[in-house]
């Protein structure tokens, strides 16, 4: 129990959204951010398959080789440059996509309760302009700054049905919370630099909502060979309600979240060498709310595929270097446009404690560069992404 | 489990759990939409009334006197009361009854505040009559509700000269009077009775001076120190009166003064505005000030010239507060400072007169809107436009009242915007 308590500690730390940051965000329910660790960043997988134990969210059945109690959290620092038209900017931020708790019952059952990002919706637009004000000119700007996101805390239970085929399942609620707010700054000063007579208030404008609805998933994993491991997952997005706070009156939102579709195989090609592939597919169409159904994407297909070459040892354990890419198809649109994402990536870990050959406490390391483009509009992209697994009674 | 929170907290240090979040130029996808427009709303549409009360504060509050003569037809006398004469010498060093062989007079005069060509004859006079220092005034020794006793003579009385001498404002800014022991015994009064009392006066025309201070200095000895040294008596009260008052405002606006005037205007917001291209576009509309957010709310004033012997002699702070209850008034009470107070030189009520003054009404005109967004009704609104500090000067501001050019007006700014609503 000391590791659960471990776990709401840190729900407490991290209480602030689990998302990332992009203005892309600002399109239909904001910015796809899959709850992926450092190892799945690296290898371009799906959350689905993996080598490596851990807890993922809405995927049990990842967790069913712990030999312990096990914590997982995960950070994700990113940077970023935007490019439309003849504007450019910067933008940077870290968020926390994946925070996980599994207890193994026995060593054919595992219980786990996880928060993971869904969107995200943290941005911000800025403009100048000016206004005649006593027949003077008075620049002013405007700042349109939204900070939400939409997480997903759920709890999970796998089991292995026999030696090669495993199952799982979770349950869970859409948690988080959305500020948009305008703000309309003025100037102290003319355009001529002559201080202005009295002050000027700002035009503020706010909005506040928050986020329910449930979700499920149901997970199958087989071992068909001692080199191969496939994988799929059926999530099923429920209704995600949208509801303004009492006080604010702008009005809500009932959204349907697609199912959406995970496959995924490991496949060992040495005792150093595996390759890792999954794809994620899911139909951003008939969402039921007209607004947001006009931005989304249609139907989406995810994919990436990595390699990971353990050939040496380090600290506790082994050194796995991975390599992977990834392709995805963002389930809003943008400005009218659909938004691709492509990023390369390079990851390792360093095992700090392990036992029977599993490890007890590792941190995972992903960077990957890449891109995010919409019509016009261009981010380049660079993500770092730090998965700590703590595991012991 | 301390360990684990520890590597968490690594990680989090590693990581810049700080947050800069994406800032991008308006890429036109808001909904918000805000239009900014100005609209100047004249007297007429937004003002019922305006009154203007005067003798707020009294001319002892200041802590100055003034004397004036012939200044466009106005005089000014100064009326000085001072404590009792010493009885035991201030020193230590000497002991035993003091004597009185002498003494001056002296006045510090501010010769930056009055208007001054020349020297000028000021003329210091024993006071044989009782006043009211809160009330006194030219007509009056005593002026108060409960009783009111006229001067014998307008302007102070029966007096007798004490002594004279010319200020000359470019070799000083104080002036001694000397005056003789016969003059200090006959000031001097016996212990419990009234104190001595004197009235300042100047001689000449177009002559107006501040005096700053006032003070008894006597010449005095003991019988066992017979070497003189001086011994001073000091002001405890000082009051002013003058002839004749300002002729009444005729619907101008005053503020400021002393006793103080303070102006009362009654406003009716107008609920709608005609909108501007900004804010309805080529077709036009009507914009309901309750759903706009409000920038920027001013009073707008024009200055007028002030009677030339009243003209302000600093900065006017004006300040502008709510009348709780109108009809009270003109001792109503009022509300919370709408602004921090605004000053305004000088220089335009006298030769800049006609120049614009804009008062900040944002926070209160802010509260009228949202309280007539949510009762359906904008309540009329009575503000009162006062000196910070009253009374303070003894000069007054003037403002253009209704009709003419110069009415006052209302500028407001405001910001219409759609909700902020979701994507």
């Amino acid at each position: 129990m000391r590791f659960f308590g471990s776990f709401l500690v840190l729900l407490l730390i991290l209480s602030s959204p689990l998302a990332a940051q992009s203005v892309i965000g600002a399109s239909g329910l904001g910015m796809r951010l899959e709850p992926l660790d450092a190892v799945q960043r690296a290898l371009g997988g799906v959350g689905v398959t993996t080598r490596t134990p851990t807890v993922l969210p809405g995927n049990p059945a990842a967790s069913l080789d712990l030999l312990a109690p096990t914590i997982t959290f995960t950070a994700q620092p990113q940077w970023g440059t935007y490019v439309v038209g003849s504007e450019k900017g910067d933008f940077f931020a870290t968020r926390f996509p994946v925070l996980g708790f599994a207890y193994p019952l026995g060593t054919n059952s595992v219980i786990t309760l996880t928060a993971g990002s869904q969107f995200d919706q943290n941005w911000s637009v800025v403009s100048r302009g000016t206004v005649d004000v006593h027949g003077e000119s008075v620049g002013y700007t405007d700042r349109f700054l939204s900070d939400g996101a939409v997480t997903a805390i759920q709890a999970g239970w796998a089991r292995r049905l026999s030696t090669v085929f495993a199952v799982g399942a979770t349950v869970g609620v859409y948690r988080g919370g959305l500020k948009r707010n305008f703000f309309r700054v003025f100037d102290g000063e003319t355009a001529d630099s002559v201080a202005v007579e009295n002050p000027i208030e700002t035009t503020t404008v706010l909005g506040r909502w928050n986020h329910s609805g449930l979700l499920a998933s149901l997970n199958l994993l087989w071992d068909p060979s001692p080199f191969l491991q496939l994988g799929a997952t059926m999530e099923w997005g429920g209704t995600l309600k949208v509801n303004p706070v009492r006080g604010f009156q702008d009005l809500g939102r009932v959204v349907s979240v697609p199912l959406q579709f995970k496959v995924s195989t490991t496949v060992a090609l040495s005792s150093t060498l595996a390759l890792n592939a999954g794809a994620n597919y899911s139909d951003w169409s008939g969402l039921g709310d007209a607004s947001v159904e006009d931005a989304g994407a249609g139907r989406v297909v995810s994919y990436g595929a990595g390699v990971e070459w353990e050939a040496r040892n380090f600290w506790a354990g082994g050194l796995p270097i991975r390599l992977g890419f990834r392709q995805s198809k963002l389930p809003f649109r943008f400005l009218g446009e659909r938004v691709k994402e492509n990023t390369v990536s390079l990851g390792f870990s360093i095992v700090m404690a392990q036992a029977l050959g599993l490890p007890l406490a590792a941190l995972d390391v992903a960077a990957e560069a890449g891109s995010r483009r919409s019509g016009t509009y261009d981010e380049s992209l660079r993500r770092l992404t730090m998965t700590l697994r703590v595991g012991g009674n | 489990m301390r360990r684990y929170i520890f590597l968490t907290a690594m990680v989090c240090a590693a990581a810049g759990c700080t947050e800069e979040i994406s800032t991008a130029p308006d890429l036109g996808f808001l909904q918000v939409n805000p239009r900014t427009a100005e609209v100047l709303i004249p007297f007429e549409d937004f003002l019922d009334e305006v009154l203007v009360f005067d003798g707020y504060g009294s001319t002892s509050e200041i802590g100055r006197g003034w004397v004036a003569a012939d200044l466009d037809g106005l005089n000014a006398r100064t009326l000085v009361g001072f404590d009792e004469y010493p009885t035991t010498p201030s020193s230590d060093q000497n002991r035993g009854a003091l004597i009185f062989t002498g003494g001056r007079l002296v006045l510090h005069f501010d010769s930056l505040a009055g208007e001054l060509d020349s020297r000028v004859k000021v003329e210091v006079y024993q006071v044989e009559e009782e006043w009211h220092p809160e009330s006194v005034n030219w007509e009056f020794a005593v002026d108060t509700t409960g009783g009111q006793r006229a001067w014998s003579q307008p302007g102070g009385g029966v007096t007798t000269l004490v002594g004279a001498a010319n200020f000359i404002p470019e070799a000083s800014d104080s002036l001694s009077i000397p005056i003789d022991s016969a003059m200090v015994a006959f000031l001097k009064t016996e212990p419990g009775a009234r104190p001595p009392a004197l009235l300042v006066a100047a001689v000449g025309s177009g002559v107006s001076l501040q005096l700053v201070k006032m003070t008894l200095v006597l010449t005095s000895s003991t019988f066992l120190n017979p070497e003189p040294w001086e011994e001073t008596v000091p002001a405890v009260t000082t009051s002013f009166m003058f002839d004749p008052a300002p002729p009444p405002s005729s619907g101008w606006l005053r503020v400021g003064g002393t006793p103080s005037w303070r102006s009362v205007l009654t406003m009716s917001l107008p609920r709608e505005v005609t909108g501007t291209p900004e804010t309805c576009g080529s077709v036009g509309c009507e914009v309901d000030l309750t759903d706009v957010h409000l920038n920027l709310a001013e009073l707008v004033l024009t200055t007028r010239q002030t009677e030339l012997a009243f003209q302000p002699q600093d900065t006017t702070g004006v300040d502008i507060r709510p009348v709780l209850s109108p009809e009270l008034l003109p001792k109503s009470p009022l509300g919370e400072a709408v602004a921090f107070p605004k000053g305004v030189p000088r220089e335009v009520f006298a030769g800049q007169a006609g120049t614009q003054v804009f008062l900040p009404l944002t926070p209160l005109l802010v509260q009228v809107l949202d309280s007539a967004a949510v009762t359906g009704t904008v309540p009329v609104t009575s503000i009162a436009l006062f000196t910070n500090i009253e009374p303070h000067l003894i000069g007054f501001a003037s403002f253009e009242g209704a009709g003419g050019a110069g009415a006052p007006a209302l500028r407001l700014l405001y910001t219409v915007t759609n909700p902020v609503g979701l994507p």
